[in-house]
């Protein structure tokens, strides 16, 4: 059989998506940190869009097993499929309109490259929004 | 909320007390909804966004799923936002179904009830893309449908029965300004959704929108019914139950 493809398995496990790759190592420090009294959690959706560069919508999620497996929602990342960057991030999700006319939302949000998105990410993560959060659901967990 | 006796003005927390209920939150800063139930209930909170709160719900050895939405209003929103959201939120119905679902042998059944701000009849609710919720019974009883090659379940909107009745109350929401100039007069921006295995449970007519609460009116009657929002809310709370 004729194989006319330019890649095997093993490059293809190379070029894993640096968003998602950058977002899980936090999602796992998160639960490595709280010794699993809080889980990180990176999960990706389609977006139902027909036009419009972003079309995946990558959720950053905080699980609570011990509290009913609580799940608090810390912001989204919006993708292309087809490449890695850019991309936006954002504590809100957003609507149809903004992603159609990322000029008229803003571009305060969006990364560019890698060092872009780890800036932004960090920003974000050590928030005194995100920081609180994190303690009041620790706390809360912790005495149940 | 605030609810007046004899000139008091009480707190949530000082009615809960009174009736034995408790606030049902976790971190809930983002949030318009609040959530009230019977301190004996079994009913926890899954999730809390800005517009949603879910509930996982244990009655009688049942569960199901609770989701509250209280969605942004016409006034800070355009009515094809409002629907995008919906759709969005649509999405995250089916996730967490398929969530609760793993260690029971059908997918569990929901209830989504509260503040649409859209109309039954609006692209984020009756769409298939949307919460798929349509008027007939029997049509929802059957489950699910495909679309474009897509399982889409449906969901049973209880409100239709009670939309445009020949009565005092002809929906939840009163406005005679509409800014489209359409004669609706009564809106049902507050509905109750159900999946197919809850409609048996559903008895159809417990399903009240509360014109009175003991002896105090809701609504103003005259030559015209409408809500009086300067006592009260500008929207009719609405009852039902699942046995």
């Amino acid at each position: 059989m004729k194989d006319f493809w330019s890649f095997d398995r093993k490059s293809l496990e190379k070029e894993i998506s640096t968003v998602n790759e950058i977002l899980k190592e936090q999602a796992n420090l998160l639960t490595n940190k709280t010794g699993g009294i809080l889980i990180g959690r990176v999960s990706n959706r389609k977006l139902e869009r027909k036009d419009g560069f972003y079309d995946i919508e990558t959720l950053f999620e905080i699980k609570v097993p011990n509290l009913a497996n609580y799940v608090c929602r810390l912001f989204y990342v919006y993708s292309n499929a087809r490449k890695n960057f850019p991309v936006l991030i954002n504590y809100e999700r957003l609507e149809d309109r903004h992603l159609r006319k990322l000029e008229a939302f803003g571009q305060e949000n969006e990364a560019k490259n890698e060092s872009e998105f780890e800036k932004l990410l960090k920003n974000i993560l050590q928030s005194p929004e995100v920081n609180e959060t994190v303690k009041v659901l620790y706390a809360k967990a912790s005495q149940n | 909320m605030l609810c007046e006796k004899k000139g008091i003005v009480k707190s949530i927390n000082e009615i809960c007390e009174e009736l034995n209920f408790a606030v049902k939150e976790v971190n809930n800063k983002k949030n318009s909804i609040v959530v009230l139930a019977k301190k004996e209930c079994k009913l926890d909170i899954i999730q809390e966004e800005r517009h949603l709160s879910v509930c996982r719900v244990n009655v009688f050895g049942e569960k199901y799923l609770l989701f509250i939405v209280h969605l942004t209003s016409a006034v800070h929103k355009e009515e094809s936002a409002r629907n995008d959201r919906l759709l969005r939120i649509s999405g995250d119905i089916e996730n967490l179904e398929k969530e609760e679902s793993k260690e029971l042998e059908d997918l569990i059944s929901s209830v989504v009830v509260g503040d649409f701000n859209l109309h039954p009849y609006s692209r984020g609710i009756i769409g298939a893309g949307g919460l798929n919720a349509t008027m007939s019974k029997e049509r929802a009883r059957k489950g699910k449908r495909i679309v474009d090659g897509e399982e889409r379940r449906f969901f049973y909107n209880t409100m239709w029965a009670l939309m445009g009745a020949d009565k005092v109350v002809q929906g939840t929401y009163y406005n005679d300004n509409d800014s489209q100039d359409e004669s609706m007069y009564w809106y049902t921006w507050d509905q109750v959704l159900i999946r197919a295995g809850l409609i048996d449970k559903f008895p159809m007519e417990e399903l009240k929108i509360v014109e009175n609460i003991g002896a105090n009116k809701l609504v103003i009657t005259g030559d015209v019914h409408k809500i009086d929002k300067k006592r009260y809310s500008d929207h009719l709370p609405i009852v039902f139950e699942i046995r």
